[in-house]
């Protein structure tokens, strides 16, 4: 029964064994074993795989993250600043952290339409475990519209010629209703998202004006910081939150210059 | 009547506390501390099994007329549903459903439905907490997992923590199942951390020494702020028992499934969280599956 033991922890711990572990199972067990069998069931059930090994450089670390939490593949990553340490002439040392953002395709759209008028808030930290390190990222959203406010997009009387919209799934027929009875979890749409070396209002204000070059509207929109201190839950209260800082978009920009 | 058999059989094959005091099942409720034992019969290593005579339990009338009441509504709706169709539904919700939710968490009465355990309950130091999330919408189980053993001289290893569905009771604590033989994937749309979750699926066997056995399958998640729409097919659970996975597998069946859990153990310490929208099942006609892993003997005997 030990070489149950030895075997049954690692593939229950989502970490799946390696080729060294392999070779040894293989030697003291034979081919055709318990453990050997199980190793060779459980290689390929991740469907979102963690590359191996893991990047230590930053940056590299935060695009693989970034890239795995934004569920599109057009989306596009960006690297706003490098990470710098500066000693200048007073022997003060600078530190800059770096700043990775990721904004897809539809998520410019939907910042796009997004109501000047109305804030968007960015919020943060949130963890995100990658096998066995942590992350944390930010994340650009805007409030969840109440049914009255949002916008008809399409005019379905536009064009009788040709739908303008059209939404059909040609891999299922229509006698299939694959729809689920309940009211789905609504939540404010989301615009962008970031990892940055450090999670102060200052370094996160610079990845604002980042996204201000492919995003005009942000310099209009004002911008409130949700950031707690330590990492939170993905669930941010709407109520008044300790970090809590309205700066309207274009008076920062006036006192930056 | 089927109802009325079925209460005799439980009636005498009760849970094990019953079983240790040789008590009528009608005094169960008026008993404080069985409902632990109903889960599982782990004691911790040190400690003193637990043997106080009747006399000392605590009764009380009061809990013991609102029992009464309580189950003789659900026996009057059990009645009703049996002559409106399968489980209270309609024939015709029956035959042609496709979809099913089994759970969603919109207020405190559905978070009852789930108990919460970690390795707390062994003496490690992990914590896990259930609550409502955000609107009422969703349910949030967070908390933070440690991997330090504790040091009992019996645990080599800690550093899980678990959520499972309590068992469901009909009239007079009968044991019901939930019945999804219409079926063939479980469907969960949930946020995580990026944490892989394995999904229990606990069934009530025929033969007692069977009733360890679980149906575990993998639940990865991505992470990040989107909603992730996961489904499962049931012919992809395999079997394992105490832990440990069999060598022969069968296929789950799905007409006597008594409760379902998720449990976290993948060796790394710190926070996570997980939120869960709704829990659903799914008749994917296009998958033809019927089970995942080979169903002939492994390693025969010549």
């Amino acid at each position: 029964m030990c070489h149950l033991h030895l075997v049954s922890l690692p593939t229950y711990a989502g970490i799946m064994p390696d080729n060294q572990t392999k070779f040894l199972l293989l030697q003291i067990f034979g081919a055709k074993s318990h453990p050997v069998r199980k190793y060779q069931r459980f290689k390929h059930v991740n469907p979102y795989p963690v590359p191996v090994p893991l990047p230590q450089e930053p940056i590299d670390l935060a695009r693989i993250s970034l890239q795995r939490i934004a569920a599109d593949l057009s989306a596009k990553v960006t690297v706003y600043q490098m990470p710098l340490t500066d000693i200048l002439d007073s022997g003060k040392e600078i530190t800059q952290p770096h700043i990775v953002g990721i904004q897809s395709p539809d998520q410019q759209e939907l910042l796009a339409h997004h109501n000047p008028d109305r804030p968007v808030f960015v919020e943060g930290p949130f963890p995100l475990w990658l096998k066995k390190t942590c992350v944390y990222y930010y994340v650009l959203r805007g409030e969840l519209l109440p049914p009255g406010e949002k916008g008809e997009m399409l005019d379905s009387e536009r064009n009788f010629y040709y739908p303008m919209h059209l939404d059909l799934d040609l891999d299922r027929g229509p006698w299939d209703d694959e729809e689920f009875d309940v009211d789905e979890a609504e939540e404010g749409p989301i615009f962008a998202m970031c990892m940055a070396g450090a999670g102060d209002q200052a370094t996160l204000a610079k990845w604002i004006l980042g996204l201000q070059q492919n995003n005009p509207i942000l310099s209009q929109t004002p911008v409130v910081f949700h950031l707690a201190p330590g990492p939170r839950e993905l669930l941010a209260a709407s109520d008044s939150e300790p970090g809590e800082e309205e700066i309207p978009q274009s008076r920062r920009a006036q006192q930056e210059r | 009547m089927a109802l009325s058999f079925k209460l005799m059989e439980n009636v005498f094959l009760s849970s094990k506390c019953h079983r240790q005091n040789a008590l009528h099942p009608f005094c169960g409720p008026l008993l404080t501390n069985c409902i632990s034992k109903l889960y599982s019969s782990y004691r911790r290593p040190g400690t003193s099994p637990d043997n106080t005579p009747l006399w000392k339990m605590n009764f009380s009338f009061e809990n013991g007329v609102d029992w009464i009441k309580k189950n003789f509504g659900l026996l009057k709706k059990e009645l009703v549903d049996h002559v409106k169709g399968p489980e209270g539904r309609g024939f015709e919700e029956y035959f042609l459903e496709q979809t099913r939710v089994v759970w969603e968490f919109r207020s405190q009465k559905d978070l009852d439905e789930w108990v919460v355990s970690s390795d707390a309950e062994i003496g490690g130091k992990s914590e896990a907490y259930l609550k409502l999330g955000k609107n009422n919408q969703t349910a949030l189980l967070f908390g933070t997992l440690s991997t330090e053993a504790p040091r009992d001289g019996e645990t080599g290893y800690s550093g899980y923590c678990a959520i499972r569905a309590k068992l469901l009771k009909g009239a007079f604590d009968t044991k019901k199942y939930y019945d999804w033989s219409n079926f063939n994937s479980l469907y969960l749309r949930v946020r995580g951390d990026g944490r892989p979750w394995m999904i229990n699926i606990y069934t009530d066997p025929y033969y007692s020494h069977q009733k360890d056995d679980l149906y575990t399958y993998f639940m990865f998640t991505r992470g990040g702020p989107y909603w992730q729409e996961i489904t499962i097919p049931f012919s992809k659970f395999f079997l394992s028992s105490w832990g440990r996975i069999q060598d022969d597998q069968y296929p789950l069946w799905l007409d006597k499934i008594s409760s379902v859990g998720f449990t976290l153990g993948d060796k790394a310490d710190g926070p996570f969280q997980l939120e869960i929208d709704f829990i659903g099942l799914l008749n994917d006609r296009a998958h033809t599956e019927e089970f995942a892993y080979e169903k002939y003997e492994r390693n025969p005997k010549a």
